[in-house]
């Protein structure tokens, strides 16, 4: 299927699940019905979360991360870096590469770009082939301003809303950026392999040590804006963003971006993969299973708001500007609105240009800032209506929690 | 009101009733002597990227069998313990970097599956055999 409707990633997901469900009791000489009993029950659902998977040797390296994450500027998760978000205050739309995010599932992959190959193939392309990495450099390219957001950004304010941890890392709001990021089209490269108008869903794989993959449907993979990445803020594609080429697939979930991609598979048949059965999928009392995953896959991120204020820090009183950033999956920001007085007045913020969908707008107000304490609050709402709530449901894994935040801050 | 009567029991019920209480006592001491000396000890196990240490273990006695696996590598990893047929019996929901995590399982006889359910760590290696003989 190529509908417009498939670029919804939940739409996506339940049309690739019935379509499973339909293959799988076909094959097992089943009804419909009892694969999803058996399912529900466990049954099998082992023998399904191993499909497709193969094994790799482990490699050793002494680093996680390879670039600098001085403690100035990222809070230290392991192998997960998060942005201080005052090291933003009165800089410009991008985020600078020394200061970007870093979420790795294992370690950083230290590849060379001579030896390195792209292979594109599966049942979805008739001339499947390699790519070496001055034959991608050679193709038409765009720039793009986006942003790239680990879907558990916000997780630890779960524990302020529900008085449990979600799983994962405890980040606050610094799992985003916005670079510019220049690559070739997807579309460009499918378009060199023989595409089949029977393809459905394409899945770029890292070369990392878990070989790290999350499916599209085509339909996105031809969008204009979905790249195979080489450049980042006009530089080289840093290792730990995924040299020597990446995936940018905008307004997707962060794990949907594959970096160090070394292959893609393009196939006739609806495709899946740990990360998107059993995580990166919402578990909890509001979601139900939907199988073969536990529950529904992520949607679209959704809009969130930060402060460039030190969190939990001080500022000195007096008048100053008030700095923040919103951003949405699907569209502009509209409107900021800013409560310095725990949600009782809200007061709306300037927007600065560049207001880019799908990457972020800044803005600012002023504040005559006095001594005391503050909670202070930032509530956005998009181009399409979406604005952010006082609370989200719960969900195990912890993601999109995109409800409003209490900045902690003390005037002094 | 119905319960409240005292029936005395003639003495010889009295003295087998003693008995069968002395009796009952003295199988259960010996009843507890008798399992911590056949209580299996720990597993150890060690997690890393990506890795379970030992990848094979041999365990004698069934019973309650506790594992401690102490995470050695730099990311976060987890443990299931499954039976043949694919069923967890046993789980470590996340074991973070530097720590050791203590679970039990009570298990009858026979091999099972120990591994991280993370993405991609089953198959990047982390997997384990487990062996309970009688």
């Amino acid at each position: 299927m190529r509908g417009e409707d498939l670029l919804d990633e939940q739409t996506y997901r339940q049309v690739r699940a019935d379509q499973l469900e339909r293959e799988q009791a076909k094959a097992a000489g089943l009804s419909r019905r009892r694969l999803l009993q058996m399912l529900t029950a466990g049954a099998g659902a082992a023998a399904l979360e191993g499909a497709g998977l193969r094994a790799v040797d482990a490699q050793t390296a002494p680093e996680l991360v390879i670039k600098p994450t001085p403690a100035e500027f990222f809070n230290d998760f392991g192998s997960n870096k998060e942005m201080r978000w005052e090291a933003m205050y009165s800089r410009g739309y991008v985020v600078p590469n020394e200061l970007f995010f870093v979420r790795n599932h294992s370690r950083s992959v230290r590849l060379e770009a001579a030896p390195w190959r792209l292979r594109v193939e599966g049942s979805g392309v008739s001339k499947p082939r390699e790519f070496t990495y001055d034959e991608i450099l050679a193709m038409p390219s765009v720039t793009v301003s986006r942003f790239i957001e680990c879907a558990g950004n916000g997780r630890s304010f779960f524990e302020g809303s529900y008085g449990k941890k979600a799983q994962g890392g405890q980040w606050k709001l610094g799992a985003i950026g916005v670079a510019e990021w220049t690559g070739v089209p997807l579309r460009e490269v499918l378009g060199r392999v023989g595409l089949k108008p029977t393809a459905q869903d394409v899945m770029p794989e890292g070369l990392d040590e878990l070989k790290v993959r999350r499916p599209m449907p085509i339909a996105k993979a031809l969008a204009d804006d979905t790249l195979l990445v080489y450049a980042m803020n006009g530089q080289t594609l840093p290792l730990d963003h995924g040299f020597p080429l990446r995936v940018l697939v905008p307004g997707w979930i962060g794990v949907a971006n594959i970096k160090w991609v070394g292959r893609i598979e393009v196939s006739e048949q609806p495709l899946s993969s740990a990360w998107n059965t059993e995580s990166y999928i919402l578990i909890g009392p509001a979601y139900k299973p939907n199988p073969p995953a536990k529950g529904p896959a992520l949607t679209l991120q959704n809009v969130k708001s930060a402060f460039e204020v030190p969190w939990d820090g001080e500022v000195p009183a007096g008048r100053r500007l008030l700095r923040g950033r919103s951003w949405s999956s699907q569209g502009k920001i509209a409107k900021v609105e800013v409560s310095l007085d725990r949600s009782v007045t809200w007061r709306e913020a300037r927007l600065r240009e560049p207001n880019i969908g799908q990457a972020w707008v800044r803005w600012d107000l002023d504040w005559d800032a006095q001594p005391g304490g503050y909670s202070l609050r930032a509530r956005a709402t998009d181009e399409r209506g979406n604005k952010q709530p006082a609370i989200v449901p719960w969900n195990d894994q912890g993601y999109l929690y995109g409800a409003i935040v209490g900045h902690p801050v003390t005037v002094r | 009101m119905i319960g409240c009567s005292t029936v005395r029991r003639p003495a010889r019920l009295r003295i087998a009733a003693v008995t069968l209480v002395a009796l009952l006592v003295f199988s259960a001491v010996l009843m507890l002597a008798h399992s911590g000396r056949s209580a299996p000890p720990p597993v150890e196990l060690i997690a890393k990227e990506f890795s379970f240490d030992p990848k094979d273990v041999t365990v004698a006695g069934t019973g309650e069998i506790a594992f401690l696996v102490k995470n050695q590598g730099s990311i976060g990893h987890n443990l299931v313990l499954e039976v043949p047929g694919g069923k967890p019996v046993a789980q470590i929901a996340i074991i973070e970097p530097g720590q050791t995590t203590k679970v039990t399982a009570t298990l009858p006889a026979g091999i099972y599956t120990l591994y991280c359910s993370l993405p991609g760590h089953r198959e990047a290696g982390m997997a384990a055999t487990l062996r309970v003989r009688p």
